[in-house]
């Protein structure tokens, strides 16, 4: 529970608010430090098996990111993030099978479009209620729509699933390059992740992005300060849907399969890992939940049917023991290296 | 008019076992202010005790229903215990997060522990049916609507007539008076938890019995519950009742006349009516319990 004085401050207790400010001149080499190494990775490391692994980080950090836009910068517990997820894997290989387009500008744009429509109609059902009510409602809307998707076999070809005949192609119609190797896809995702992560740090400074923030920590304050909690999360909705729908439709191309799983749980629970893990309303944190979230059952080896319980237990323990995620325990470590002060940290408030 | 009778009784039967989720989700929510989205997991591992209790050890059916409610209130206090009293002291969503993720948690543990595969009681006695005139009604659906019923009854009187009750209520209405006033708040916690969750377990327990288990059944039951308490509004325990019987008629009526295909998607298009509407739900009031 958050007391007065924590809320007016915005500094939450469980929650941390991320700093809608810009990286500074150290964070922003540093950032690009990174980009290099990223980019080199796939080359320095010929491996195909990490190169499917590096695939698959980026597809989740990018969902990662976009389910930070709710979870954790705006405090709404959506459970229909699956399902805009799979709308977006479902529109590539619509788009693949029925309209033959394979360019992936035309397939990630119409996935965003189609994701942002989505997460609309949840918001429109769903956030005439707030807070458990509206988890309970998009968790039904998701069920209901999965349980059409696996019968709708005209459509979706149901539980077997659609098989995308050719590879995307970066670029429009025939002319571009095929996305034929994980290294491509890697590189293409790296590029969408950036653009995610700049997008919605962007956003943060922006009147959007403060209505976010400012629903986030204080509903009654929020509507004394004439921001609409309806539209901020309204907006919250469609941004974070849009961005996870691309995620849903970069894993259709890479991996050349879409079937109902594309919106099954373990995605979302996947999701929820990744963020909460990471540490909520951070955006860097989603990215390195994501990181963790494919390395470590890799590294542990764990059996597949063990992820679950695994990811259960992490959730659980988690959110009490850790509940700024781990990029709580990274940022005072990037401020001691780039000497940035905290003046209004949680140590310094009077709890 | 008897195929209308006929599916009225089996909405009611059905009804029984929502409103018995939604009445402990709605008790938890109302006391502890969490949202339990590991309700339809004690509803599943009392079904696995029930079917463990009578199918491979051979013991009748009526010591196994107590054993397996006994079994999820025992589940729930020990996690009341460790996990739950501390969950309570964070946000909404950390106590969303926090039980999701105790819900897989047990789920996945239930399939290590049974194995995937539904499993069936096996009691011809309970499946029998009972007829009047051309409406029938298996014995399982009136001993199960009759341990409800006295459930309820129990509860309410628990609730509205006991020093416990009391307590349960000025929690629910304001955690920092009633610890003021020298309530044991923590301890009022673990019991409402454990009381709700062993409502799950009796549902479980008796409805169970009828329809395969299978570790994953809580999934679906939780759902109903959700439709229930929004339906009534959370917190609100006896229209709680009202609106799991109703859902079950809807479901039930919806089956008979419209289509078997889409059973489990009635409920939640009544919600997005009443929703449209009311978006508290149906209740009149606001009340703390």
């Amino acid at each position: 529970m958050t007391t007065s004085a924590e809320q007016v401050t915005g500094e939450a207790v469980p929650s941390r608010p991320p700093a809608p400010r810009g990286s500074g001149r150290y964070g922003r080499v540093g950032v690009l430090l990174l980009l290099v190494v990223a980019i080199a990775l796939p080359f320095a490391v010929p491996s195909p098996y990490v190169h499917g692994l590096l695939v698959l980080v980026v597809i989740y950090a990018i969902n990662g990111v976009g389910y930070d836009v709710q979870l954790g910068l705006t405090g709404m517990f959506s459970m229909g993030q699956a399902l805009v997820f799979g709308a977006g894997s479902y529109t590539v290989a619509l788009l693949c099978t029925r309209a033959d387009s394979t360019s992936i500008f035309i397939g990630l744009a119409a996935a965003a479009v189609v994701g942002t429509v989505v997460g609309g109609l949840i918001g429109l059902v769903g956030l005439r209620t707030e807070g458990p009510q509206f988890a309970m409602i998009s968790l039904g809307i998701w069920q209901i729509v999965l349980i059409w998707v696996q019968n709708a076999v005209d459509l979706t070809r149901g539980p077997l699933g659609i098989s995308l005949p050719s590879y995307g192609v970066l670029g429009f119609g025939d002319i571009g390059i095929e996305l034929d190797s994980d290294i491509i896809v890697y590189l293409v995702g790296l590029g969408l992740l950036v653009l995610t992560v700049g997008v919605v740090r962007r956003l943060l400074r922006s009147r959007v992005g403060s209505s976010w923030l400012c629903v986030r920590e204080n509903v009654a304050l929020a509507r004394a300060q004439g921001v609409s909690p309806f539209r901020a999360r309204m907006t919250a909705a469609m941004v974070s849907s849009a961005i996870s729908a691309v995620a849903g439709g970069l894993l259709a191309y890479s991996s050349g399969f879409v079937s109902p799983d594309n919106m099954s749980v373990s995605i979302l629970v996947g999701a929820i890992v990744i963020v909460i893990v990471g540490g909520r309303g951070s955006v860097y944190g989603a990215v390195l939940g994501a990181i963790l979230f494919v390395v470590l059952p890799e590294a542990l080896r764990a059996a597949d049917t063990l992820r679950l319980l695994v990811f259960g237990g992490v959730l659980a323990l988690g959110v009490v023991f850790v509940p700024n995620g781990l990029w709580s325990l990274v940022a005072p470590i990037r401020d001691l290296l780039t000497r940035r002060t905290r003046p209004l940290d949680a140590g310094g408030e009077a709890r | 008019m008897s195929t209308f009778v006929q599916l009225f009784v089996n909405g009611l039967a059905a009804g029984v076992t929502y409103a018995l989720i939604g009445l402990g989700l709605s008790l938890v929510f109302g006391v502890l202010k969490i949202i339990n989205f590991a309700q339809g997991e004690f509803y599943m591992v009392a079904g696995l005790i029930v079917y463990t209790v009578t199918n491979l050890l051979g013991w009748p059916y009526l010591v196994g229903v107590p054993i397996a409610v006994a079994g999820a209130a025992l589940l729930g206090w020990l996690l009341a215990r460790v996990y739950i009293t501390r969950l309570v002291r964070f946000d909404e969503t950390a106590t969303l997060v926090g039980t999701v993720g105790l819900s897989y948690l047990m789920l996945e543990l239930a399939q290590i522990v049974w194995n995937p595969n539904p499993k069936q009681t096996d009691l011809p006695w309970l499946n029998s049916t009972v007829s009047a005139g051309s409406v029938h009604i298996t014995v399982q659906s009136l001993l199960s609507a009759g341990l409800a019923l006295l459930t309820a009854v129990v509860m309410f009187a628990v609730v509205y007539r006991t020093p416990l009750g009391r307590h349960m209520r000025a929690v629910a209405e304001n955690p920092f008076g009633a610890a003021l006033t020298g309530i044991r708040v923590e301890h009022v916690h673990r019991l409402t938890f454990t009381v709700g969750v062993a409502l799950a377990g009796l549902a479980g327990a008796t409805a169970g019995a009828a329809e395969a288990v299978y570790p994953t059944v809580g999934q679906s039951i939780i759902l109903k519950g959700f439709v229930v308490v929004i339906v009534a509004g959370l917190g609100n325990i006896s229209g709680a009742v009202w609106a799991g019987l109703m859902l079950g008629l809807v479901e039930a009526l919806g089956s008979g006349y419209l289509s078997t295909a889409y059973h489990d998607t009635y409920g939640y298009l009544v919600l997005v009516l009443v929703l449209a509407i009311r978006p508290a739900g149906l209740a009149r009031r606001k009340a703390a319990l």
